[in-house]
């Protein structure tokens, strides 16, 4: 037919090409030639537009009525609610303390933020069951100053006497944000029963929410969803946003990249089993990708668990110093609040009856010894910032005390994602993003998949890449281990892997390949 | 157009493809005839 049609328009070319133009009447006819013409082969047109358009229908009416429901935003919910379980955090960590009040104190902040840190930490105290007073702040009489005004003011933060009273209070003490950063942290000690019971009925909640085991939730749906989630409706998909490109998927082609892995001719029937062991191959590889991505935090941890002898007792002894500057930070708090008078910080009259004598020396010069007591205070708090973050560090190395030679590596990313900071310092030195890099450790940590973080111990110094070649050599796929050096070259396996199991999706449904090149061709050519 | 339904996908995008550019070709005939006519 086709080459009948060329034909046809061939000869009639040719037979306007003899017609006459010399004149206006000729001209006029020719011009009628050409709109008979131009009338027949429009409706020749529309015939063969009618027909493209009738077989694209056909090939979409392959597709299923409804679209697997994607159920990764209630995987990432569970993922997100796992740090509640952490082992090795407390509930100070649980409930994010530790990272809001690092986050005051290391980036630049503004006034709105501090009101907007107070106002979350009041509500995370009141969730626990602990309406906070203005006396439960007296750790440092400036932040106690502030508090007095915010209390008052709590409903309306824009309120000019606060952000008036809070320049005043900067001007006096601009260290005001790490005193109201210890202020917060002492009185979680103070309320941390509270918290703990805050914390077990959160978790019994999470239980009831997920079937008993949030682990085994996540897993359990995860893999529910990997399965399902790459299926026709997807595939198809992903040719017409214009992510694959069918013209790398005709059969000769799909074989040239498994033939690059195994032995095509020993393939046989057994596709589907070949299909299973290169899923497997791609979640051994896409663990391996995250334990060189995050072979930093790897390197740094292990050479803090080579030394975890020298921290035996370094938090009793970092303790007992807080203790004493501690006892020291509160005689000198109150003497501010019996000079001024304070009334709602209990002194005990024991302690008012000690330092009458000084107390009435001081009385004619109040302001002058308030402002004294104030830098006295003020160094007091400075040293106790350092001693307190000191002890963040000391807590966090003594859990490497709970590590073997036979803890794996998966303890090592549990550990290193339990401490904010810890995690904030190391990747931010890569120039990474915090919260991301915490989020995907997370989601490597509850991977169903795992088998080599799991299983590589701490102290194991097996070379991982020869691991897998050899584990995959066992069914007949080669992969060189010089392929497993860099991340780059992983994810070029990952693709050819993902291109085989897209292959194969095709393979087993109503769709042709060639059904997908002839809707992908024309997708851009028709409404 | 006869037979249409017969031809697979390549040759039935071939065929609308000829028939385009020859549409192409005579709209383009009666575009300088007209420009021709009109000198004249």
């Amino acid at each position: 037919m086709i080459e009948e049609l060329k034909k046809e328009i061939e000869v009639q070319k040719e037979v306007l090409s003899t017609l006459p133009k010399n004149n206006k009447k000729n001209i006029e006819k020719y011009k009628d030639s050409i709109s008979k013409e131009l009338e027949k082969y429009k409706v020749k047109e529309e015939d063969v537009i009618k027909e493209i358009k009738s077989r694209k229908e056909a090939v979409l009416a392959k597709l299923p009525k409804e679209k697997y429901a994607d159920k990764s935003e209630l995987i990432n919910k569970i993922a997100n609610e796992y740090h509640w379980f952490s082992k090795y955090n407390t509930s100070y960590e649980k409930m994010e303390f530790d990272k809001m009040l690092y986050i005051m104190s290391k980036d630049k902040v503004t006034y709105e933020d501090v009101n907007k840190t107070i106002s979350s930490v009041l509500s995370m105290y009141k969730e626990a069951g602990v309406n906070l007073q203005l006396s439960d702040f007296s750790y440092s009489p400036v932040f106690y100053e502030y508090m007095k005004i915010f209390l008052q003011n709590k409903d309306d933060l824009n309120n000019r006497t606060l952000r008036e009273a809070f320049e005043k209070l900067y001007w006096k003490e601009s260290n005001i944000i790490t005193h109201m950063e210890l202020t917060f942290k002492t009185l979680y000690y103070k309320y941390q029963s509270n918290f703990d019971k805050f914390l077990a009925l959160k978790q019994q909640k999470l239980l009831k929410d997920f079937n008993n085991s949030l682990i085994k939730q996540y897993q359990s749906l995860k893999e529910l969803n990997d399965n399902e989630i790459i299926n026709i409706s997807s595939v198809y998909d992903m040719f017409m946003n214009k992510e694959l490109n069918p013209n790398d998927f005709t059969k000769e082609k799909i074989d040239s990249v498994i033939g690059s892995y195994t032995d095509l001719n020993a393939i046989g029937d057994n596709i589907d089993g070949v299909i299973e062991e290169f899923i497997k191959l791609k979640h051994t590889l896409e663990e391996y990708s995250y334990v060189l991505k995050y072979n930093y935090i790897l390197d740094d941890m292990k050479k803090l668990y080579d030394e975890k002898d020298k921290y035996k007792g370094l938090v009793k002894t970092k303790s007992g110093e807080i203790k004493k500057a501690e006892s020291k930070l509160s005689d000198l708090s109150k003497k501010v609040y019996l000079l001024s008078g304070e009334e709602q910080v209990k002194l005990g009259l024991m302690y008012k009856l000690t330092k009458a004598t000084w107390a009435s020396k001081n009385k004619k010069n109040k302001d002058e010894a308030i402002d004294k007591l104030y830098m006295d205070i003020d160094n007091q708090i400075m040293e106790l910032k350092g001693f307190y973050d000191e002890l963040d560090t000391d807590i966090f190395n003594e859990k490497f005390l709970l590590f073997n030679g036979n803890s794996e590596l998966i303890s090592l990313f549990k550990l290193a994602n339990s401490y904010y900071i810890y995690q904030d310092k190391l990747i931010g030195e890569q120039d990474l993003k915090t919260d991301e890099v915490i989020d995907e450790i997370n989601k490597l940590i509850l991977s169903p998949y795992n088998n080599i973080i799991n299983n590589i111990n701490i102290e194991n110094n097996k070379d991982i890449k020869q691991v897998i070649t050899d584990k995959y050599e066992l069914s007949s796929i080669n992969i060189p281990e010089n392929s497993l050096e860099d991340i780059s070259n992983i994810d070029t396996i990952i693709n050819d892997i993902n291109k085989i199991l897209y292959y194969n999706v095709i393979e087993k449904s109503d769709f042709s390949i060639e059904d997908i090149i002839y809707v992908y061709t024309i997708s851009d050519m028709f409404d | 157009m006869d037979n249409i339904k017969d031809l697979s996908y390549d040759e039935l995008l071939e065929v609308y493809k000829i028939i385009e550019d020859y549409l192409k070709f005579l709209t383009g005939e009666l575009q300088n005839a007209s420009e021709q006519g009109e000198a004249k």
